[in-house]
């Protein structure tokens, strides 16, 4: 029987056992070996960089959005009539003095008589139309012109809704004109639009002579 | 799944955030305020400081609430205006609050074809061949800017800053007073957001306009409608402080869908008062509060 305890068979085996130089090495090196520390950090990396995007992120939306939508204009720029201030001028010298090559309406036009306006944009005083109302009387009646010279590129006003649906076309003193006609209780409003050396021309006639030959008159008279 | 987690709370925070900045910067585009008139027992109706080619009025704003009303077929149901009717402007940037002195110099404008005295040596329009009356545009003439200064004055809008509705009633009656004729007011007011409308056309019969004085208004530029009629724009301002306006008549549009009729609405011609000297229309029942309404009765 083997009475030897289970400790005895653990001493005999260690004093009978062969140890293989080659593993001593090796486990003598694996002893040596530096144990890695661990980093230690001010923050913890993942919080450092949600708060660096979320600062980014407000930097952006807090100041570059505002100036992002006052600096960026549209193509079309549309100024209410908030944005406008008019005042009255003569034409003629006004023309001449700003080096404005537009074609308007003079006192004595065909027997009448003509005011003046220059619109500018509140703020710069940049030039956004002239504004012209001739008023011809006849014995028992009158014509009156509403025109409005636009020299400001890409810009929309307020009018602009007037001459929105111009339905017919004509020719008149080699332009190109897009008209309508409305008409209510046998006063006719005729609005028409062209362009003349860049400058857009918005013509509103009030008569009761709706035809498109009072029309065709009034641009030549403007144009001739 | 912490990896998740964690991302999912830094977008979260990161929109949170840029909604907090949006919003911030929103609130930050300076809001038009109240007109630093005082009127603490007494309205006052006033208007545009500024001088521009219509609307809007320094302190005062008005924003734009246009509209499209898509229909089948829109009725007239019933139109009551002048063949034509003055409507004054102003380019005097020396004036400030002026729509009641111009509301009134429409009125002058208006009775002066009767009463000749009211605007001394100018001839307001002229009687056409097919016997309507047509008034002259605006021309800006001394005749009418005078009577704009004159009125302007008798109503105490430089010391008040607008016109009250005491100082209205009692500048007109001075000026008409001055030129010979009385002017009496009846009140045609039928709530805050309408007038009694059988009183307006009685009015027109009669060859006699009204005006409206509200704390709160619209003011309608442009009614479009389609060559088909299926479709109906208005291209209309809200303005949100007190202004008084000449009331020449009023139009009743009643839209249609598959034959039942959907929408009615009711405008009143109006003579804006602004310093463009634009008509329009006024739509009852809509951002409006009318505190008086009155039919003028000259003689």
């Amino acid at each position: 029987m083997d009475n030897e305890s289970k400790w005895d068979k653990l001493v005999n085996l260690a004093e009978n056992t062969e140890l293989d130089p080659a593993i001593c090495e090796r486990a003598i090196q694996l002893a040596e070996l530096p144990t890695p520390k661990p980093v230690r950090r001010a923050f913890p990396v993942k919080w450092l960089s949600m708060a660096a995007c979320l600062l980014v992120c407000f930097i952006g939306v807090a100041v570059f959005l505002p100036i992002y939508f006052t600096k960026q204009e549209p193509v079309d720029v549309y100024y209410g009539y908030e944005s406008l201030i008019s005042s009255s001028i003569d034409i003629q010298e006004f023309a001449v003095s700003n080096g404005l090559d537009i074609k308007y309406y003079s006192d004595g036009d065909s027997g009448g008589e003509v005011i003046s306006d220059k619109v500018t944009i509140v703020g710069t005083n940049k030039l956004a139309y002239l504004h012209q109302l001739l008023l011809i009387l006849f014995e028992n009646d009158f014509d009156s012109v509403d025109l409005k010279i636009v020299v400001l590129q890409n810009a929309e006003f307020s009018f602009n809704l007037d001459y929105k649906f111009l339905n017919s076309e004509l020719v008149s003193s080699g332009l190109k004109v897009k008209y309508r006609i409305f008409e209510q209780d046998g006063l006719y409003t005729t609005r028409a639009k062209f362009e003349y050396n860049n400058a857009r021309y918005f013509l509103e006639v009030e008569s009761t002579n709706g035809s498109v030959e009072n029309l065709d008159y009034y641009i030549g008279l403007l144009i001739n | 799944m912490n990896k998740i987690k964690n991302r999912l709370l830094g977008v979260g925070s990161a929109i949170v955030v840029c909604m907090t900045a949006f919003a911030f910067s929103v609130a930050a585009v300076p809001n038009a305020s109240n007109a630093s008139a005082s009127a603490e027992t007494e309205k006052i109706f006033y208007d545009t400081v500024y001088f521009d080619d219509n609307y809007f009025g320094g302190e005062e704003s008005t924003v734009d609430a246009d509209y499209t009303v898509e229909c089948d077929r829109v009725e007239t149901v019933e139109d009551v205006h002048y063949y034509s009717v003055p409507s004054f402007g102003n380019k005097d940037t020396s004036l400030k609050g002026y729509c009641g002195p111009l509301t009134g110099l429409n009125i002058v404008g208006f009775y002066d074809r009767w009463y000749t005295e009211l605007i001394p040596d100018y001839t307001p329009g002229v009687a056409l061949s097919n016997g309507n009356y047509r008034y002259y545009p605006d021309f800006n003439r001394t005749q009418t800017t005078s009577a704009l200064k004159e009125l302007y004055n008798l109503m105490k809008v430089p010391e008040v800053g607008g016109a009250t509705s005491a100082n209205f009633k009692s500048g007109m009656s001075t000026y008409f007073k001055n030129a010979g004729c009385t002017i009496g007011f009846t009140s045609c007011y039928s709530s805050k957001t309408s007038v009694n409308l059988q009183s307006v056309k009685t009015a027109v019969s009669q060859n006699k306009v009204g005006m409206v004085m509200c704390g709160k208004y619209n003011f309608v530029k442009k009614i479009t409608i389609n060559d088909s009629e299926t479709q109906v724009e208005v291209t209309k301002v809200n303005g949100s402080v007190g202004h008084m306006m000449m009331v020449t008549g009023y139009k009743i549009l009643a839209y249609y869908k598959n034959g039942a009729n959907f929408r009615t609405d009711t405008f009143l011609y109006a003579c804006s008062g602004y310093s463009s000297g634009a008509t329009g229309y006024i739509l009852l029942n809509e951002h409006l509060s009318i505190d008086e309404a009155y039919i003028i009765n000259v003689s």
